[in-house]
């Protein structure tokens, strides 16, 4: 459900700079998602047509990527990075270490978008 | 034909959230209001823990509460029997509270004279812990019959909050409940939080959650002089 907040501000920031550059019509909008976020990608675009309806960019593609989970262990320092969530327990690599502390993984960000 | 062009935007979403959480979290600050974010499931134990502090704390600090739901206002009811000031908040159908909609409870609720507010978040593991409330602190109840495997599947609520409570200790008998497991899968999200088992139902350590929170209030408060 926080999906439709979350379009809500993407469709906003977006009509913004899109005011501020003088668009008259978004084509693209790319998000970058960290895995840990947990955003639904099917119900995010729904959402986006709801709310952008009679907007400029009621017809744009909303294009994903993630960005993976960085950690650093406490131990041995060594950097792991993991492509996809799942429910397994991360853990170091390299040195097979549990204390493992997140740096990156968690965010969302509206990357850059397409206009005409 | 217009010229297609690319515009760089690289911002997050919570941008704004996170302004107006900061700037409500500076205003409590000089208030000398120290917000708790509390989060949990629905029926982990929210509104009884919320009893158990205002009981433990309700001396020596004046508290409000603010309730969040999506609808009705069974659990300010509750609150409102103990003299408590509270405030219900209806959030329509969204699944967590940001800081615009907390800094409206807080108006209606008055911090000026508080020393202490609760806000009884939503009860979800998944949303509110992506939006900053501006609270000072935040914590999150974990009871035993949702089982020992949800750090692993909520790894964001795990690792945002402040503190962990596990209520309902008094049923660990008829559950598989591994508690070292928690606090082991806990720690490695989080590898310095405040692990507090207690049963808020029978009272039992619900003193050692309010020795943290007290402890965290005078902090708050003597920071801001």
């Amino acid at each position: 459900m926080h999906e439709l907040g979350i379009m809500e501000t993407v469709l906003d920031t977006a009509l913004e700079f899109a005011k501020d550059n003088n668009a008259t019509e978004i084509k693209e909008i790319h998000l970058l998602t960290g895995i840990i976020f947990g955003i639904h990608q099917e119900y995010a675009e729904l959402f986006f047509r709801m709310v952008s309806k009679d907007t400029i960019a009621q017809n744009a593609k909303i294009v994903f990527e993630s960005v993976p989970a960085c950690f650093i262990c406490t131990e041995c320092k060594g950097k792991t990075e993991y492509p996809a969530f799942s429910e397994k327990e991360f853990y170091c690599k390299h040195c097979g270490s549990k204390k493992v502390t997140m740096v990156s993984g968690r965010e969302f960000r509206i990357q850059n978008m397409v206009v005409v | 034909m217009d010229e297609i062009r690319i515009i760089e935007i690289k911002k997050s979403v919570y941008e704004n959230n996170d302004r107006e959480a900061d700037k409500l979290r500076q205003q409590l600050r000089e208030e000398k209001t120290f917000l708790l974010n509390l989060m949990s499931s629905p029926g982990s134990g929210k509104t009884s823990l919320v009893l158990r502090t205002i009981e433990a704390l309700g001396q020596e600090f004046k508290i409000g509460v603010l309730e969040a739901d999506i609808d009705s206002a069974v659990d300010a009811q509750t609150v409102a029997r103990t003299g408590t000031q509270v405030v219900q908040l209806h959030t329509g159908g969204m699944c967590h509270l940001d800081a615009g909609m907390t800094l409206r409870g807080l108006q209606e609720l008055g911090t000026r004279d508080l020393d202490l507010v609760i806000l009884e978040n939503v009860g979800n593991l998944v949303c509110p812990a992506e939006f900053d409330t501006g609270a000072s602190k935040s914590a999150m109840i974990l009871s035993v019959p949702e089982g020992d495997d949800k750090p692993l599947k909520y790894p964001l609520m795990f690792s945002e909050v402040d503190a962990l409570v596990l209520n309902k200790i008094d049923v660990l008998p008829y559950f598989d409940f591994d508690t070292d497991a928690v606090e082991e899968r806990a720690r490695r999200l989080n590898p310095n939080i405040p692990i507090f088992a207690v049963s808020a139902k029978t009272g039992q350590h619900t003193e050692r959650w309010a020795d943290w929170l007290r402890g965290e209030i005078r902090a708050w408060n003597s920071d801001a002089c």
